[in-house]
C-alpha cells in the first residue's frame, strides 16, 4: 500500500456519493419548506416528531466527525487514552435525560425560556442567553468548519502541491468551508427545524451503517476474538500491553488535572449545549422527549462502543506509521481502515468503494452537525433577542421567522469568515471550550431555575456571564493560546506564534474552575442584587415542569 | 425531580469521576490483565456504558410509573375544579 491512501477512483466516488447526499438533503429541505408555516414549525419542526425520529436526530446533532474520525484516530495512535473520550461522550447523556422532561414542559423554543420565566425583568436574561448561545455555537461551528476544510482536502486526497478537479489544497479548504457554510444557510433558512431534523436522521442512519459494517468486518478479521484484536493492536503499535491501558503520556501532554477538567466538560456540557437542548422542543410532550433521549442514548452508546474496535482495528490492520503519515492527528485512520478492509475483502476496487463510502459519510456528518448548530444560534437570536427583547414579546410570527433566516445568514457568514481566517490554526480546543461554556454558563442557570426557590433573574444573568467569561478568559491565558510546548517532543503547540507567551493558567480546558465559578456567580448574583425573589414565579414554573401547560 | 433521582444521579457521576481519576492516578491497576489482552481499564470503561444504559432504563420506568401519572392527576385536578377533593 502506498502512503497516498486515496486513489483517484476513490476520490471521484467519494465526491459523487457526497454530492448524492447533498442532493437528497436539499430535496428534503425544499419539501420541509413547503410544510413550514408558523414559528412552531420553523423553530421546533411543528413539535410533531416521534421519539424515535427525534432520538436519531439527537444522535445526529451530537456525533460529529470529531467523534467518528477523531476519537477512533486518537485510539489508533495513542491507544486506550482516546477511549476515555468515548466514555465521557456517553455518560453526558444522563444529565440530558434528567433535564429533557422538565425542559420540554417549561420552555418553548430555547434554553433561555426557562431562566427568563424566573425573572421579574426577563429582558437581560434573554440577552445573556442569546449571547452565550451564539458564542457556544460559533466556537463549535468554527472548529467544525476548519475541521471540514482539512478533512475534505484529506479525504479527497488534495494535498499541498497536488490538485483535484483543477483545485489546489489551499483553495480546496477555503472552497469547502464556504460551500459548507452556504449549504447550512440553505438548510436552516429554507428547511427550518423540520428540514434540519430530517437531515440529521439521514446522517445518523448512514453513520450507524458505516460504523456497524466496519466493526463487523474488523471483528470478522480476528474471528470475533476481541482479545486477539487487542493483542494485535498492542503488538503493531510497538508499545505492547501499555497501549491498551491509560498512559496519558501519549494522549494529553498537559497533565493529570487537565484530563479531569476535560472529563467534567464532556460529562456536563451536552445538557447545556443549545443545539442538543433545543431538540426537546420538537416532540409533542415530556414523556416523548424522555423517550427520544433514550433512543439517542442507545444509538450513541452503540456508536461509542464501536470506536475502540475501529481504533484498535486501525492500529492492528493499518499500522501507526501509515496512519500518522497520512495525518499526524489520526483523522484518516478510519477511512484508511475502511480501505484496508475493503481491499482484503474484494481487491483494490473493494478498497476504493468502502473508503469512498466512509469518507462520504464523514463529510455528511460534518454538514449535519453544522446545520444543527446554526439552527440553534439563529433560533436564539430571533426568538430571544428579536422576539422577546426588541419586540417586547409581541412580534408577528412571520417577522420572527424572517429574522431567524437573516440571523442564519449572519451566523453563517461570521462562521465562514472566522473559519477561513483560522484554517491554518490548531482550533481543536474550541470544541472542548464550547462544552465548557455550555456547562459553566447554561447549566447553572437552568438547574437553579428548576430547583432553587430563591433564584432570581439577576442570578441567572450573573451565572451566564460569569461562567461564559471565566471559561473564555481562562482559555485565553492558557497554553492553548500562547506559550504551549509539547512536553514529550518540545514542539510549539499554541494558537499564537512561538515567542509570544502570556499564559498563566495551566489547564487547556477551563471546566474544572469555570463550572464552580458559574454556579457561584449565579448564587452570588441572587443574594447580592436588589431583585426580590418571586415565589409565585417559582411555583408557576414548578407546576409547568410537571404539567407542561402554559409555556412562555 | 425527586430526592432519590438526585442521589442516584450523583452516585452515577461519582462513578464516572472515579473512572477518570483511576485513569489518571491508578495506571498500574488499570493495566492489570484480566483475561487474554482484556485489562481492568477496558472492563471499567465498558461498565460505564452499562451503568448509563441501566440508569437510563430505570429512570424512564420511574418516570412512566410515578411522574407521568401524577402529572396527569395534576392536570385533571386543574381542569376539573369541582373534584379537587381527590388529591394524591
Amino acid at each position: 500500500m502506498t502512503t497516498d491512501a486515496v486513489s483517484g477512483d476513490a476520490r471521484l466516488l467519494t465526491f459523487v456519493l457526497f454530492a448524492g447526499f447533498v442532493c437528497v438533503t436539499l430535496g428534503i429541505t425544499l419539501w420541509a419548506r413547503s410544510r413550514t408555516g408558523g414559528a412552531a414549525d420553523f423553530y421546533a419542526g411543528g413539535r410533531a416528531f416521534s421519539a424515535r425520529q427525534n432520538g436519531f436526530a439527537l444522535a445526529g446533532d451530537y456525533m460529529s466527525a470529531a467523534s467518528f474520525l477523531g476519537i477512533s484516530g486518537m485510539i489508533a495512535l495513542s491507544g486506550y487514552d482516546g477511549f476515555i473520550y468515548s466514555v465521557g461522550s456517553l455518560v453526558a447523556w444522563v444529565p440530558v435525560l434528567l433535564l429533557a422532561g422538565p425542559l420540554r414542559n417549561a420552555g418553548r423554543f430555547t434554553l433561555a425560556d426557562v431562566p427568563a420565566s424566573r425573572a421579574r425583568r426577563p429582558g437581560p436574561v434573554r440577552v445573556a442567553g442569546a449571547v452565550s448561545t451564539v458564542t457556544v455555537s460559533v466556537f463549535y461551528l468554527v472548529a467544525q468548519m476548519v475541521g471540514a476544510g482539512a478533512l475534505v482536502a484529506l479525504l479527497l486526497g488534495v494535498r499541498p502541491g497536488t490538485t483535484f478537479l483543477g483545485v489546489s489544497a489551499g483553495t480546496a479548504e477555503t472552497l469547502t468551508i464556504t460551500v459548507v457554510g452556504a449549504l447550512m444557510v440553505v438548510y436552516v433558512g429554507f428547511g427550518g427545524m423540520k428540514g434540519t431534523t430530517w437531515v440529521q436522521i439521514v446522517k445518523t442512519v448512514l453513520l450507524m451503517t458505516a460504523g456497524v459494517a466496519l466493526t463487523g468486518l474488523v471483528l470478522g478479521r480476528f474471528g470475533f476474538d476481541v482479545s486477539g484484536l487487542l493483542g494485535a493492536a498492542g503488538r503493531e503499535s510497538g508499545h505492547g500491553d501499555a497501549f491498551l491501558g491509560p498512559s496519558l503520556r501519549l494522549g494529553r501532554p498537559a497533565g493529570d488535572l487537565d484530563l479531569i477538567s476535560l472529563a467534567l466538560a464532556l460529562g456536563l456540557g451536552p445538557a447545556g449545549l443549545p443545539h442538543i437542548a433545543g431538540r426537546v422542543f420538537t416532540v409533542p410532550d415530556a414523556p416523548t422527549a424522555r423517550a427520544s433521549v433514550n433512543w439517542a442514548i442507545g444509538l450513541i452508546g452503540a456508536f461509542f462502543l464501536m470506536t475502540p474496535i475501529l481504533g484498535f482495528g486501525a492500529a492492528a490492520l493499518v499500522g501507526r506509521r501509515e496512519i500518522a503519515t497520512q495525518d499526524p492527528a489520526g483523522n484518516a485512520a478510519v477511512p484508511q481502515l475502511a480501505g484496508a478492509l475493503g481491499r482484503h475483502l474484494a481487491g483494490p476496487a473493494g478498497g476504493d468503494v468502502l473508503l469512498a463510502f466512509v469518507a462520504a459519510v464523514a463529510c455528511a456528518t460534518i454538514l449535519a452537525v453544522v446545520a444543527g448548530l446554526m439552527m440553534a444560534a439563529s433560533t436564539s437570536l430571533a426568538h430571544d433577542l428579536f422576539g422577546h427583547v426588541l419586540m417586547l414579546g409581541r412580534p408577528r410570527e412571520r417577522q420572527e421567522i424572517a429574522v431567524a433566516r437573516v440571523a442564519a445568514v449572519l451566523v453563517g457568514a461570521t462562521a465562514v469568515a472566522l473559519a477561513v481566517f483560522a484554517r491554518h490554526l490548531n482550533v481543536a480546543f474550541l470544541v472542548g471550550l464550547a462544552f465548557a461554556v455550555a456547562a459553566s454558563a447554561h447549566l447553572p442557570a437552568i438547574v437553579l431555575s428548576l430547583c432553587w426557590r430563591r433564584f432570581t433573574g439577576s442570578g441567572a444573568v450573573a451565572g451566564i456571564y460569569g461562567g461564559l467569561l471565566t471559561a473564555v478568559l481562562l482559555v485565553v491565558f492558557s497554553p492553548v493560546v500562547s506559550g504551549g510546548v509539547d512536553p514529550v517532543t518540545g514542539a510549539h503547540r499554541s494558537l499564537l506564534p512561538a515567542g509570544v507567551d502570556f499564559s498563566w493558567f495551566p489547564l487547556e480546558n477551563p471546566a474544572l474552575v469555570s463550572i464552580p465559578v458559574g454556579f457561584l456567580c449565579a448564587i452570588a448574583g441572587t443574594y447580592l442584587s436588589r431583585e426580590k425573589p418571586d415565589p409565585a414565579r417559582f411555583a408557576a414554573l414548578s407546576a409547568r415542569t410537571v404539567t407542561g401547560a402554559g409555556a412562555p | 425531580m425527586g430526592r432519590a433521582v438526585l442521589v442516584v444521579s450523583a452516585l452515577f457521576f461519582a462513578w464516572y469521576l472515579l473512572f477518570v481519576v483511576a485513569c489518571v492516578f491508578a495506571r498500574g491497576l488499570m493495566g492489570h490483565r484480566l483475561a487474554g489482552h482484556v485489562n481492568v481499564a477496558l472492563v471499567f470503561g465498558i461498565l460505564q456504558f452499562a451503568a448509563t444504559f441501566v440508569l437510563a432504563r430505570r429512570y424512564s420506568r420511574h418516570s412512566r410509573e410515578t411522574l407521568d401519572p401524577s402529572a396527569a392527576q395534576v392536570v385533571a385536578d386543574a381542569t376539573a375544579p369541582e373534584r379537587t377533593g381527590r388529591r394524591r
